[in-house]
């Protein structure tokens, strides 16, 4: 902390790169910076900036500005109204921060301490406190009054003077303010901020002497901002969490009397759970969550259903027909062996498996294909590494065993060796980036003795297994006219979606949600 | 005079003729405006955006498998599957965030208030972590009332009048609003034809669910877990940011969560 805030007063202002500040890490601001480091956004706006200092081309002449910008002293005669000056920050606050808080320490009060603090747009007069303009608002240390849009203010707060830290907080989600004296909370100051302009912090002095220095946030604050959010962040979640959903019944449920899961969580559960090929857990939540309701529901309506059991496709596919085809145990436990096959590494019964139940799938996607064979040649390579590893540490008592494995190895690697020039020559002319740059990678594997110790060594994790696994996944159930990821995937893309494009539309509650880390962790 | 007459009512009947013109040109002032208004509202057209685009936005989402499977881990522990998390943990190879035998305990409580026997779970709960009740007077006292119900169910009026008034009725006295629950109750013994009763409601089983879920509740808070489902809250946010987001832009909706299909986008 302290290390980060010598180097950020002490380098110059052009160069200055201030980090953001703790409160605003879990904010989009922190998401956006990171994401557009180097570039422009797509739309071609600049990434978003954050006031980190007073802005020397914007402000009033009898004003100076010094310690890297954040300490400001009036330099004027102090007379009368018209000779106040004020300044504003470098850049507006964003609504992607849900809210902006910084503070302001009284170095010296000078005559009067005619201080204000607060925000305004960009186009407001300087030679004015903040608060007496339109589009202007300010909280004066002299009387402790607040003031918006005009020059006689409202009792609000105490007065302030040298020694004191005045803390602002627009929130965003609200679009109100409040201030802080000496980390204590003054309460709303302003209610009904307007959504549709961009504010900047200012300050303003009007009597000789007086002398504040402002903190954006690379210091310690006074004031616990990060309890705040929290607490915005709780209000919010309990807005949320009081919405009552639509109530979304598939056609099967709407006979069926089940209080609690009327809202269509079991269904997408067990969706994802077929989805995925989670066999035996997708049978036990159906015994568990929908068979019960099943029966009661069938004595009722006897003629209406046929037996309902579970342990053959039956009870599955009867309530399939009447869901539109959610769940088809039969393919469910085809997808789940395949499946198997790719994640013990046994790609060739995999692919065998997949040609006979579903001959089309791979014939119509050679990406796929290519994939499952690069896969099958890197097990190769696996295999004849564990052999290799075995032998190294056989004694020399078995030197017999040895010989005969060390043939065996020779043997398996010109299998290798055979299967890779089989594959170069199956798509060694392939023009598609996606199957030139995986067959380079693949064969790369061969440049090292020991590929296991080697940059590449990622590609022969059991853990890679699995993404092709999921690509065949994918496939079959394409070919079968089912969507190609489970209905809780998508309706987590559509949340984040909408989240990020609130945010753009400086919807200041959205960025104090952060779908990944408040619904999935 | 006559003649000035004659003339003076020339003027008056112009005079009307020449008014009735105005009104009807104020009339089409007004409606001109009003069809503007009409125009303009429609004007500042919300931004449109097409479902080509959206989709890209959709697939650029990075989603981990491995955190989907936390949501539906937390939600069959929460939802109180142990068969099925059990089930889940060895397929997918995660851990669940809990011991699954509190699931068993807390389901079996459940189950206990479902089939009416309060004292039992009562027992139950306090084998389990004595404080749950204490520290939730609010909670303790609807499981009273639920026993209060399943005496005036069970058709035992002595022991129903009996317990309220040792029981119920001091802690009435306590706190108006466990007064009117009790009142409430007691209407039931009003009526002799329990289907006539307005507070009929308290006898049927969706009472007892209620009682339940709130000592489910109750007992998920002591054990520092959520007390609903992450997945549930994702679906209200989702119908939260979609509705923000719908002021604002028109863009593809999902409606039916269960299919989560994307709505064409409404222009």
């Amino acid at each position: 902390m302290d290390m980060q805030s010598a180097s950020s007063s002490s380098s110059d202002l052009s160069s200055t790169r201030p980090r953001i500040p703790d409160y605003l890490l879990d904010t989009p601001i922190c998401q956006a910076k990171k994401k557009m480091k180097l570039t422009k956004d797509q739309t071609g706006t600049m990434p978003i900036q954050l006031p980190t200092q007073w802005n020397p081309k914007d402000k009033c002449s009898l004003l100076e500005l010094s310690k890297g910008n954040l300490r400001v002293s009036y330099n004027g005669t102090g007379k009368t109204d018209g000779d106040a000056a004020a300044v504003r920050a470098n850049y507006p606050m964003p609504y992607q921060c849900g809210l902006f808080y910084f503070e302001v320490t009284i170095i010296n009060k000078g005559r009067n301490g005619y201080i204000g603090i607060g925000f305004c747009t960009a186009s407001v007069d300087l030679k004015k406190l903040p608060g007496w303009e339109n589009y202007s608002w300010g909280y004066h240390g002299d009387d402790g009054h607040s003031f918006c849009f005009s020059g006689t203010g409202k009792a609000y707060g105490p007065t302030f003077t040298t020694k004191d830290t005045i803390g602002c907080c627009i929130n965003f989600m609200d679009m109100t303010v409040f201030y802080t004296k000496n980390g204590v909370n003054l309460g709303i100051a302003f209610r009904d901020i307007k959504n549709d302009y961009l504010y900047f912090p200012a300050i303003g002095l009007r009597t000789p002497g007086e002398v504040v220095e402002a903190n954006f946030g690379q210091k310690k604050f006074k004031f616990d901002i990060e309890n705040c959010i929290k607490e915005e962040k709780a209000k919010l979640w309990h807005y949320i969490n009081s919405i009552d959903l639509p109530i979304i019944k598939p056609d099967y449920s709407n006979i069926i009397n089940n209080n609690k899961s009327s809202n269509g969580l079991n269904e997408l559960v067990l969706q994802y759970l077929v989805h995925h090929g989670y066999s035996e857990t997708a049978q036990t939540f159906y015994n568990n969550a929908f068979a019960k309701s099943d029966k009661a529901n069938k004595q009722k309506e006897e003629n209406n259903m046929e037996e309902c059991d579970i342990v053959g496709a039956g009870g599955l596919s009867g309530i399939a027909n009447k869901s539109n085809e959610m769940i088809n145990m039969e393919s469910l436990k085809n997808r789940q062996r395949i499946k198997d096959f790719v994640l013990k590494g046994d790609i060739d019964s995999a692919i065998d498996l997949t040609n006979r139940l579903y001959p089309t799938v791979l014939e119509n996607n050679d990406i796929l294909l290519f994939n499952l064979r690069c896969r099958k040649f890197i097990e190769m390579i696996r295999k004849n590494e564990e052999l290799d590893i075995s032998t190294d540490t056989i004694d020399d008592d078995a030197m017999d065993v040895d010989d005969d494995k060390s043939k065996n190895i020779s043997q398996k690697i010109i299998e290798t060796m055979k299967y890779g020039q089989e594959l170069q020559n199956l798509y060694g002319e392939d023009e598609r980036d996606e199957i030139k740059n995986t067959l380079t990678e693949t064969f790369s594997l061969f440049a090292y003795e020991h590929p296991n110790n080697s940059v590449l060594a990622y590609l022969l994790e059991p853990s890679r297994r699995e993404i092709v696994a999921n690509q065949l996944n994918v496939a079959i159930l394409e070919s079968q006219g089912e969507p190609a990821s489970p209905a809780i995937e998508t309706l987590y893309r559509q949340s984040a979606v909408a989240v990020r494009e609130l945010v753009k539309y400086n919807v200041g509650a959205a960025a104090f949600i952060n779908v990944k880390k408040d619904c999935l962790m | 005079m006559t003649i000035e007459l004659i003339i003076n009512l020339f003027y008056y009947y112009y005079f009307i003729l020449y008014y009735h013109f105005l009104i009807i040109i104020i009339i089409i002032i007004i409606k001109i405006l009003y069809f503007k208004s009409r125009f303009k509202k429609k004007a500042p057209s919300k931004k449109v955006i097409a479902k080509e685009k959206w989709e890209s936005k959709l697939a650029n989402v990075s989603v981990d498998k491995k955190d989907l499977n936390k949501l539906i881990m937390n939600y069959l522990v929460i939802e109180g599957y142990k068969d099925a998390a059990e089930k889940f943990s060895q397929e997918s190879g995660l851990q669940p965030s809990v011991d699954l035998l509190y699931i068993e305990e807390r389901m079996n409580i459940r189950n206990t208030i479902q089939s009416g026997n309060i004292d039992e779970a009562i027992e139950k709960v306090n084998d389990l972590d004595p404080e749950i009740l204490d520290n939730n007077p609010v909670l303790y006292f609807h499981l009273q009332q639920q026993k209060l119900i399943e005496y005036i169910k069970q058709n035992k009026i002595v022991e129903a009048i009996e317990f309220a008034q040792e029981e119920l009725a001091p802690r009435g006295e306590e706190n108006p609003e466990f007064l009117e629950d009790l009142e409430q109750t007691m209407a039931l013994l009003a009526f002799d034809d329990n289907d006539k009763s307005p507070v009929k409601s308290l006898l049927e089983h969706s009472q007892r669910q209620k009682t339940a879920s709130e000592l489910n509740a109750a007992i998920l808070t002591s054990q520092c877990q959520d007390r609903d489902p992450r997945l549930l809250s994702l679906l209200k946010l989702l119908s939260w940011s979609q509705d923000q987001l719908n002021e604002k832009a028109s863009f593809p909706n999902i409606k039916n969560y269960v299919t989560a299909k994307l709505e064409p986008t409404n222009k």
